[in-house]
């Protein structure tokens, strides 16, 4: 004989906003309050939009070099001139390259008879955004105006992180291999994501044998280690084929083994789902399927897939700098982070130059994010907890 | 339990099957049969083969048979005789390159999967049991970059670490004088000394992503009821933690180590690459890089037999361990 | 200390540090316990039982803080202060499952699956009564067969995942009684089992009572139960105790009005009641930042403005035996006003 005591008008009392606030608020709120997440969130707007509109951002062209420049430290960029002069501008000297007699080692000195302003939102080198859009304007660009014979503007040796042994500058290669890099997890994610609905969704409507036969082709594919199973399928791309089809077939063999993991989550989902009391009490009120889709599953669904989402395309990103570290990826002329460290493999480089190394960071901090993005995304998934 | 033993064992039979099935379906993948490819490489660098050789090559691989064929070929060579093929890069039998290379794989990735639990069970314990503490953040910050930071740049950062401070990079298992000598206690040692540096750079993603999962299910189990039964019960807080909530959360644990292998394989290939190890990575590597695909379609099917024996053993493991397995449901 | 009293709580708080604030979930409980009686706790669900029995035991979570005196008077020993000790002293551990123990709600989660009933059930007799281990199987096959387990010697080997709800909470029974225990804590034993089998466990709980001679608190929202069980009630609401009273006064001669309404939201066979159930208005209060005055005035029936919603009421014994804590009697008011007087 249980008691009972419930209100008949059921309103609860003021500070019980809690109980009435919709599935979604709560989510958000809950991931509000994980900072780390909220901030990895922005950064990687940032690098996305940084990524979308690399042209702009980056100073030097996909297939630009500078020659007289080659293997060039970080600039150094100054206030204040060789006599004591501040200006509010800030500048770059140019820089020279010397040998040391004794070693033979090149090294750069400064010649500050030349100074090079620095101007944000101008022109520079020429470009074509998306390869179509005719442009010049960079974000920022070291010149000095009307410097060149011709009356042009005469582009000065503005490398923020250094050059590499061809004389690119590797900021502006950082930011071109970011448009591969970050999309190519997101695409892969995305066709892992279809793969895995429809295929975890047939599994766990259908259950019986094609549940089985599905589950156990996920072990399968589970027990290649996913390495080397890459590097067989991606050996297997033809030589000489064009850069944009060298990307779509690595997408797919990354999505080869991405789906896997997806569509088990999908089909455990799925199936726990199905058999939920408010499920079956929506059932049990009269809620059409659509509703019951719509106001039950898909929320109970879609925030542990996209949890899902955050936390594979890192992975998706990981791996495709590891298969283009081997030469095996992405193939230049295209950069992606991964074939910006295939140029950093040798010791003896780095240790001479150790800012080859500075993609690792772009890779590490990226692949962080979204780690804490999806951590937090998990946290606000479960917003009754 | 001896029943369940067999029907696991069972279950085996169609998955290697279906494993071979695609191992040789990679092998078959690259356009053009290898012996056209092989050929063309040689004539390219000025050799001529006899076509004799090509012919007879092509009659032993049955190039021209169906695909059926040319598996049940494959396949009848491994079970019945262990020929893998032929490795026209390297103009040996793929099963002599295998053995010479398997065996210090499978070494590697046993020192790296200890590295792995011996690390991360304790961090994790330690983590959960002081939750939000300095320590735990410490343990959680180090977890995530773990998990964050690929083994090929942690490879390269050691190797330039190691290059800057003493002008060597850290690379191979074996000093240049123990590389050919038959093994002997000092061969051992040596490789002791070498092995540190990539069981270090190969475990770490694996031991962070496994500090995040033992934190997680100690956290889960701690919160159990039957912690609290134990606690009504004056059992000490230190027999407690162990006898109750640690032990359940190795369960999940131990049900992983199979599949723990793939990660290890993967990681140890572009390791072994990176740092030179002779290991399976570069042989398979370069095989994979001239096409010579019976060599890298052997090493991929013996790393994914390897695969699914590691996850056998941890089911009889984890079944082992854990009674609702062993003694089926009867209530 | 009386040495019919077995246990006494004193003013007993208990309060939790949140993100949100100081929750109080016990605040001031205080009632004593007789030798071999049962004592019942009630109250809705948050009003604080359970939390005052895990209190007991010092088992409450980590960010929870417990002050008040706990005083355990063992036979023929000094009391102790539950309520001083360290929660993680020998002191502590000693009292845990030999003098008091405690029996949960779900019997489904409170065994380890891992190990065997035995191996669990062995436990508390070897950390309390022999470190021997066969004696200690001994006594454990014994406390099977006496909380009415068939085949005791066979199943004290098999898992937890091997028997029903029911037997499990027999188990529990008889791992709780292994060390003669004084004082059995009941929290909700029989709230998650099939009615007929809660009756069985109850009657076997009885049974027991007589055999063991301890002392019972019962904790339960089932007012039924209460009827069956107890000897003395008393009832919580938000982490106060209103109502103190032996069970027949309680059932026939109700004085807090939140008592009251408990008992009319009860069906009762034979009385056609009009219309509705009677229920209480409102929910139960978050007990977080509290105003001063009845925590129960807001859905109170007989508020007196002015005063109720004012001044936290005290505790007056309204009848022999009959404590009650509201302004509707005069002795109550009569306790308020010495208490502010005392104060000017």
């Amino acid at each position: 004989m249980a008691l009972r005591v419930l209100s008949p008008h059921g309103r609860p009392s003021l500070e019980d906003s809690y109980y009435m606030a919709s599935q979604w608020q709560l989510m958000r709120a809950k991931f509000r309050k994980h900072k780390l997440a909220r901030f990895s969130l922005v950064l990687l707007g940032v690098f996305y939009f940084v990524a979308i509109f690399s042209e702009f951002f980056a100073t030097q062209g996909l297939t630009s070099y500078a020659a007289e420049y080659t293997n060039a430290p970080p600039s150094k960029v100054r206030f204040r001139d060789a006599e004591g002069n501040f200006h509010w501008r800030p500048f770059v000297y140019e820089v020279e390259k010397q040998r040391d007699p004794e070693t033979l080692r090149k090294y750069y000195v400064e010649n500050p008879d030349i100074r090079y302003p620095i101007y944000f939102f101008t022109s520079g080198e020429a470009y074509r955004m998306w390869g179509f859009i005719p442009g010049n304007v960079h974000l920022f660009t070291a010149k000095i105006k009307g410097g060149a014979e011709d009356g042009s503007d005469l582009l000065g040796p503005l490398f923020p992180i250094g050059t590499d042994l061809l004389g690119r500058d590797i900021y502006s290669r950082i930011i071109h291999g970011a448009r591969i890099s970050l999309s190519i997890g997101f695409v892969g994610v995305i066709i892992s994501l279809v793969l895995g609905i429809i295929i975890g969704g047939i599994s766990g409507y259908f259950g019986g044998w094609i549940d089985n036969a599905i589950q156990r082709l996920i072990e399968i594919l589970r027990s290649f280690p996913s390495i080397p199973l890459w590097l067989a399928l991606s050996a297997a791309i033809p030589p000489n084929i064009p850069p944009l089809r060298v990307y779509f077939f690595i997408t797919i063999i990354l999505s080869f083994l991405g789906w896997t993991g997806l569509a088990r989550k999908v089909r455990s989902k799925f199936i726990a789902l199905r058999e939920e009391d408010y499920v079956m009490a929506a059932k049990v009120a009269g809620c059409s399927d659509f509703r019951i889709i719509r106001t039950h599953l898909v929320p109970g669904f879609f925030s542990y897939l996209i949890v899902d989402v955050s936390l594979s395309i890192p992975r998706m990103i990981l791996s495709e700098t590891s298969l283009s570290f081997l030469g095996l990826g992405i193939r230049s002329p295209i950069t992606s982070w991964g074939v910006l460290l295939q140029e950093a493999q040798s010791v003896q480089n780095v240790a001479l130059y150790p800012w080859l190394l500075t993609p690792v960071f772009a890779v590490i901090i990226t692949v962080l994010a979204f780690n804490f993005l999806g951590d937090g995304l998990r946290d606000a998934a479960d917003p009754y907890t | 339990m001896l029943q369940f033993i067999a029907k696991r064992f069972l279950i085996m039979i169609p998955t290697i099957l279906v494993i071979s099935f695609l191992a040789f379906w990679i092998i078959q993948l690259p356009p053009g049969d290898f012996l056209t490819s092989y050929v063309a490489q040689l004539e390219e660098m000025g050799d001529t083969i006899d076509p004799q050789v090509i012919e007879n090559l092509r009659e032993e691989y049955g190039l021209d048979d169906p695909f059926l064929v040319q598996y049940w070929k494959w396949i009848s060579g491994i079970v019945f005789r262990g020929d893998f093929g032929y490795s026209f890069e390297n103009n040996m039998r793929v099963s002599m390159l295998i053995n010479e290379r398997l065996y210090l794989t499978i070494i590697v990735s046993l020192f790296t999967m200890v590295f792995t639990y011996a690390v991360a069970i304790p961090i994790g314990i330690y983590s959960a049991t002081h939750q939000y503490s300095i320590g735990d953040y410490t343990a959680t910050f180090f977890g995530f970059v773990g998990m964050a930071t690929p083994n090929f740049l942690l490879a390269l950062v050691l190797m330039y670490v190691a290059f800057v401070w003493t002008g060597n990079s850290l690379v191979g298992l074996f000093s240049p004088e123990y590389i050919d000598a038959p093994w002997s206690w000092g061969k051992f040692v040596d490789m002791m000394k070498h092995i540190l540096v990539p069981v270090v750079v190969i475990g770490t993603a694996g031991t962070a992503g496994l500090l995040r999962v033992m934190r997680g299910q100690l956290l889960d189990e701690l919160r159990k009821q039957y912690v609290i039964t134990a606690r009504a019960k004056g059992v000490g807080e230190r027999t407690l933690l162990w006898k109750y909530p640690v032990r359940a959360s190795l369960n999940p644990i131990v049900s992983t180590i199979g599949w723990s292998l793939t990660g290890i394989f993967s990681g140890s290939t572009i390791t072994a690459i990176v740092l030179n190890l002779p290991t399976q990575g570069p042989v398979m590597y370069n095989a994979l890089k001239s096409q010579d695909m019976y060599l890298a379609g052997g090493f991929l099917f013996i790393l994914a037999i390897l695969t699914v024996v590691g996850t056998l053993i941890s089911d009889i493991l984890l079944a082992w361990l854990d009674p609702r397995i062993r003694v089926g449901k009867e209530a | 200390m009386n040495d019919d009293v077995v246990l006494e709580l004193r003013d007993v708080k208990v309060h939790f540090s949140t993100d949100e604030g100081t929750v109080k979930a016990v605040d001031g409980v205080s009632f004593s316990m007789t030798r071999g009686k049962t004592m019942g706790l009630v109250g809705e669900s948050g009003c604080g039982k359970s939390v005052t029995s895990q209190a007991i035991l010092r088992l409450v979570p980590a960010n929870g803080k417990i002050s008040g005196a706990i005083l355990l008077n063992r036979d023929g020993q000094e009391p102790v202060d539950i309520g001083a000790l360290d929660n993680h002293s020998q002191d502590i551990r000693d009292i845990r499952g030999k003098d008091i123990s405690m029996i949960f709600q779900e019997p489904m989660t409170s065994f380890s699956p891992l190990y065997t009933m035995g191996n669990q059930l062995m436990e508390t007799i070897l950390l309390h009564q022999t470190p021997d281990k066969s004696a200690a199987r001994t006594q454990a096959v014994e406390m099977l067969r006496k909380v009415g387990i068939a085949d005791p010697a066979r199943r004290i080997d098999e898992y937890p995942h091997e028997f029903s709800g029911g037997m499990r909470q027999r188990v529990m029974i008889a791992m709780a009684l292994s060390c003669s225990p004084e004082i059995l804590i009941a929290d909700e034993p029989t709230t998650a089992l099939d009615v007929t089998i809660q009756a069985q466990v109850l009657e076997l709980m009885q049974e027991l009572q007589k055999d063991f001679g301890m002392s019972i608190l019962f904790i339960t929202h089932d007012l039924g139960v209460v009827a069956e069980m107890c000897d003395e009630v008393c009832v919580m609401y938000l982490g106060k105790i209103v109502e103190k009273a032996p069970v027949e006064e309680i059932f026939h001669n109700p004085r807090h009005p939140y008592t009251q309404g408990l008992l009319e939201s009860i069906p009762k066979i034979g009385h056609k009641t009009e219309g509705d159930l009677k229920s209480i208005e409102g929910v139960v209060p978050v007990p977080i930042n509290l105003k001063p005055g009845c925590g129960f005035c807001d859905r109170c029936e007989h508020k007196i403005e002015g005063l109720c919603d004012t001044y936290n009421v005290p505790t007056a014994e309204v009848a022999p035996g009959h404590w009650a804590r509201c302004f509707l009697y005069p002795e109550v008011v009569e306790a308020h006003n010495k208490a502010v007087g005392g104060e000017e």
